[in-house]
């Protein structure tokens, strides 16, 4: 397949992860070329749709390979609502001895495909979000992407059952509260009980 | 008459899809904005929570707008005769799409309404393009009817919302007041537990 020069040049000029606003607003008067550009990148190869049909792109070109950073600001872009969550977020933050082999993350969004091997997607329900806040907040970030506490991490993981978490001796417990992880627990309880029900 | 009118009905409905999209987008924002300042309360994070939760509000009074105009209630014709009014009294300036204001250094930057229901329209398309792009690189690959007829409703869609989006800035003169004034209203209404339309969309 045979590129547009314009188009290879444009190519070449964007950031690793965009959006197709982003192109557009870089296009401005040729904007409606820009579902042709971006839909021959893709046939081509060059770039891939992060979690089709979001659009949101990553450029794949032997130069620049996709370095840990541009995943965590795909993954960003595609899903706003995204949190690091069981052995996952434990390990970003050395509490955990033993490493994740896949990133678990927890997003709002129904539609959860995406392009990365290594990265697991679950849904969490809107107020999922309100009992992180309500049980103190996240734990920092990780490349942009918030990370949840230990006992966060622990009462989600034995509330939701669909997240790895590490060996209980390859847990670091220093700072670890009983008395939070109670208090977590009984916020996502509910939440829990409540798909169940739904199911 | 009849297309015309099927035309504005398609308008209004492809709005309150773009306005449902966006409070849905800024509320998984907000969401993760609260969770963030719970940890760290820096003075950044409450200024951009207090913004989405105002952006939020403005989008919700618009689609209630949107959504009254079939049925033209009593209020609407009210707020529409103040609209005007106060229009007249405002000396005449081109309304154009723009970036964030800031009000301050550290202050986190407003968006006038126009550009806020503009980026609505805007993120929606972009979604339709985004699915569009997803089928039609598969339809490349292998070619089907089912998915060909996908395609054409998709670019269908995409046509009337870009001229609903056209359509907005004809009502660009209105759009601050009614997204100021219904916004707050749905606001106190959210308060004192007063149940109006536009309630069921995520309110966070």
């Amino acid at each position: 397949m045979t590129l547009e020069d314009g188009s290879t040049t444009v190519l070449a000029q964007l950031p690793t992860v965009f959006s197709l606003a982003d192109l557009k607003q870089r296009m401005g008067d040729d904007a409606q070329h820009a579902m042709e550009w971006v839909l021959d990148w893709l046939d081509s190869g060059l770039v891939r749709q992060v979690a089709p049909p979001r659009p949101v792109f990553l450029r794949v070109d032997g130069e620049h390979p996709v370095t840990e950073e541009d995943q965590y600001l795909a993954l960003l872009r595609a899903f706003p609502s995204v949190v690091i969550v069981g052995g996952s977020a434990l390990w970003r933050q050395k509490i955990s001895r033993q490493q994740d082999m896949f990133l678990d993350c927890c997003v709002h969004e129904q539609d959860r495909d995406c392009v990365f091997s290594d990265v697991r997607l679950h849904w969490r329900p809107e107020s999922w979000w309100e009992a992180l806040r309500q049980s103190g907040g996240v734990a920092g970030s990780y490349h942009g992407i918030p990370l949840l506490s230990v006992e966060q991490a622990l009462a989600d993981a034995t509330t939701f059952t669909d997240v790895w978490m590490p060996d209980q001796d390859a847990i670091d417990w220093q700072g670890f509260s009983s008395q939070r992880l109670l208090q977590v627990k009984m916020l996502f309880k509910p939440l829990a009980e409540r798909l169940t029900t739904d199911a | 008459m009849r297309t015309q009118h099927s035309d504005l009905f398609c308008h209004r409905q492809l709005g309150l899809e773009a306005m449902e999209a966006r409070v849905q987008a800024l509320g998984e924002y907000l969401a993760v904005y609260r969770a963030s300042y719970a940890a760290v309360p820096t003075r950044q994070y409450r200024l951009r929570i207090r913004e989405l939760r105002r952006d939020i509000w403005r989008l919700r009074g618009w689609a209630w707008y949107l959504a009254a105009l079939e049925q033209r209630p009593f209020w609407l014709r009210l707020l529409e005769m103040v609209t005007v009014l106060f229009a007249s009294l405002l000396p005449g300036r081109t309304v154009t799409a723009s970036r964030r204001r800031s009000r301050g250094q550290d202050d986190v930057a407003h968006l006038p309404s126009i550009s806020l229901l503009e980026r609505a329209y805007a993120a929606l398309e972009d979604d339709l393009q985004g699915r569009m792009l997803t089928l039609q690189l598969a339809q490349r690959q292998r070619p089907s009817n089912r998915r060909e007829q996908s395609l054409e409703r998709l670019a269908e869609k995409l046509l009337k919302l870009q001229h609903a989006r056209q359509q907005l800035w004809q009502e660009s003169g209105r759009v601050p007041l009614i997204c100021a004034v219904l916004g707050s209203v749905l606001r106190m209404a959210g308060w004192i537990g007063l149940v109006l339309p536009q309630t069921d969309m995520a309110d966070r």
